[in-house]
């Protein structure tokens, strides 16, 4: 009984998971240009570090201008 | 009273002069060019003008207000820096509203303004964010941003360095526009520049003020007779005989032809000629020429370092 | 007036850029996971011990909130840093600062604009989360506390402003993020361990807001005890920003 609640209350926290991971997603694809150079390794970071990787790469990741 | 006037305007950096004891007088209408080599001072000077930078000694004043009593000046100074950056953000329009509203201006008389000036600047149906403009773009935001209230005096830190010939020229036409309207101080190390819009100049080198004067009496001053010559010959044989002649300053080789700066032109006229034909050459063209703001630029300059 | 178009400008960068993202959604993610997790850490612990037979009581409303700080404090107040450390630094170093200042604008008034900003961002935060972990431990543990985790979500508040303003304080102070978030999160490291230290520090630093917040949601102190705490962290929190602006307006941009 209490199981099938939690996942019902679960689903929120997922949600927010996802929505957070997409729009990580979204602004590294249109980004030119990231931290290191390297939009694969972000796209990786995004994924699999629920909510922390796309912070990181928030704060981090990204760069207005391509020098170097 | 000047527009902008400086007395013993100093910084050092350390030991170095950035600026050195500047007695700058912006008189009030002018279009002030403030001509120098890169790193002759000019981004420090006019960073110390916004209150961005303090003096090392020396005072300021614009409008007649000093610049040590707070920054309420500035309501009557638009200013525009070497390399302007805005929020990325942000639309152009929405930078101008948000320059206005920190002036405090009336709405309905800034949104007319905004409309006015996205016109002049050529940005009126661009819906990109700041982010996603040219150089050019920014640059000419840049200026009309410096617009926004109609300012008394407008200081422009290098307008169009860093742009192509395309967009310097939107650049300074756009400066030619409202030149009369208000007291403009302008940076450049772009001769043309000065030549196309400035009425008044003062060249400085080094951190040092070189000189300072409407640029009709500079040219008066330091005007000098040129005359551009093509020989058929060996330029070097004739560049050595030429030069042991008293009444010839300088002899530069440029192009394939010569240009030499005299002190007395009747004898120059008579006498180059003559050296020609005796040496056994031909004459292909002369001309007699003045003396452009870059030669007497460069003799100015030469002069300081000597 | 002029702040308040300085204000609106920090709004809406909020709303415009990745900022808005980052600190409601981690700490609404936390408001909605920390109920869950008390609820079935007993299973877990007991999963996890496997042959050894353990007795483990059912966890109550108090485990709830006691996650729920429990991750503010750290993950979440980290964040607060991370996101708050360019505030000022990043405005000098990409020189966005300079056509906002060659304005009639002091430099106080920038600062202060920046510090405002960001407590309305905290505010929204934490009210968000808090209404969202109490719905969840109301629907889990019925015999919430609803009082008592207000009072100590007041308590949290007050000591994230302070994080906040000393971030402010570091942003203000140096010419790069990476700087202000190192400053940061060291005074942040230094406002964690003093209450160890000593017992005054234990009673009256910014630091002893954290243990005051679970002693409240354990019925074991009043929020009357914390008073000292409040005024003092809330006094630093306003001398930090006041003393970062005061050293912004001495700078050379």
């Amino acid at each position: 009984m209490i199981n099938a609640d939690l996942i019902k209350l679960l689903l929120p926290v997922v949600l927010l998971e996802i929505i957070l991971m997409v729009l990580a997603l979204r602004d590294l694809v249109r980004r030119e240009c990231v931290t290191g150079g390297n939009k694969v390794l972000w796209g990786i970071i995004i994924v699999i570090f629920q909510v922390i990787g796309p912070i990181i790469y928030f704060v981090f990741g990204r760069k207005d201008t391509c020098t170097q | 009273m000047y527009a902008i006037e400086t007395k013993g305007l100093t910084k050092s950096f350390g030991p170095v002069k950035a600026v050195d004891n500047f007695d700058l007088r912006v008189p009030f209408g002018s279009i002030f060019g403030f001509l120098g080599p890169n790193g002759a001072g000019k981004t420090t000077t006019l960073k110390m003008l916004m209150g961005f930078t303090t003096p090392t000694s020396g005072e300021s004043f614009i409008l007649g207000e000093n610049l040590t009593n707070a920054g309420d000046y500035k309501k009557n100074v638009g200013y525009l820096p070497d390399v302007p950056a805005f929020y990325n953000w942000m639309r152009a329009d929405e930078y101008l509203t948000f320059s206005g509203e920190l002036l405090g201006m009336e709405r309905s008389v800034l949104k007319t303004k905004v409309g006015e000036l996205l016109e002049v600047a050529g940005l009126v149906n661009v819906k990109t964010r700041i982010g996603g403009f040219s150089r050019g773009m920014k640059q000419r935001l840049g200026i009309v941003q410096a617009l926004i209230n109609d300012p008394k005096v407008v200081i422009l830190d290098e307008p169009t360095s860093a742009l192509d010939p395309i967009g310097r020229k939107e650049v300074m036409d756009m400066i030619s526009h409202f030149a009369g309207r208000s007291t403009v101080l302008l940076s450049t190390h772009i001769l043309a520049d000065v030549e196309r819009v400035c009425d008044t100049v003062a060249i400085i080198d080094k951190g040092k003020l070189i000189i300072e004067k409407p640029i009709k009496s500079l040219k008066e001053e330091y005007i000098q007779q040129v005359i551009s010559l093509e020989i058929l010959g060996d330029k070097d044989d004739f560049v050595q005989k030429i030069k042991t002649f008293k009444w010839v300053e300088e002899v530069q080789i440029e192009n394939g032809g010569l240009r030499i700066l005299v002190t007395h032109l009747e004898t120059a006229q008579h006498t180059i000629p003559k050296v020609v034909a005796e040496m056994g050459f031909g004459l292909k063209t002369f001309q007699v020429k003045e003396t452009t703001l870059e030669d007497i630029f460069v003799r100015l300059v030469k002069a300081n370092e000597d | 007036m002029k702040i308040k178009a300085l204000l609106k400008k920090e709004l809406l960068e909020i709303l415009r850029t990745y900022k808005i993202y980052v600190i409601p959604v981690i700490f609404l993610f936390f408001g909605l996971l920390s109920p869950i997790t008390a609820k079935i850490m007993p299973d877990l612990l007991k999963s996890m011990a496997g042959e050894f037979k353990i007795e483990l009581p059912p966890s109550t409303w108090h485990d709830s909130y006691g996650q729920f700080f429990k991750n503010l404090n750290q993950i979440g107040l980290l964040a607060v840093i991370l996101t708050t450390m360019g505030t000022v630094a990043d405005e000098k170093a990409r020189g966005t600062a300079l056509l906002v200042l060659a304005r009639p604008i002091s430099r106080h008034a920038f600062i202060l604009s920046k510090w405002m900003g960001n407590i309305t961002l905290l505010i929204f935060s934490i009210a968000s989360s808090y209404v969202a972990c109490t719905y969840y431990t109301y629907v889990l543990f019925p015999q919430t506390n609803v009082g008592a985790s207000l009072e100590a979500t007041l308590l949290f508040l007050i000591y994230a402003v302070f994080i906040s303003s000393l971030t402010i304080f570091a942003s203000s102070i140096t010419a790069s993020n990476i700087g202000a978030g190192g400053i940061a999160i060291a005074g942040f490291f230094v406002t964690s361990i003093l209450p160890s230290l000593h017992k005054s520090f234990a009673k009256y630093s910014p630091g002893a807001l954290t243990a005051l917040e679970m002693k409240i949601i354990n019925g074991s102190a009043t929020i009357g005890s914390a008073s000292w705490a409040i005024i003092i962290t809330t006094i630093l929190s306003v001398a930090l920003v006041t003393l970062g602006s005061y050293i912004f307006s001495k700078q050379e941009l």
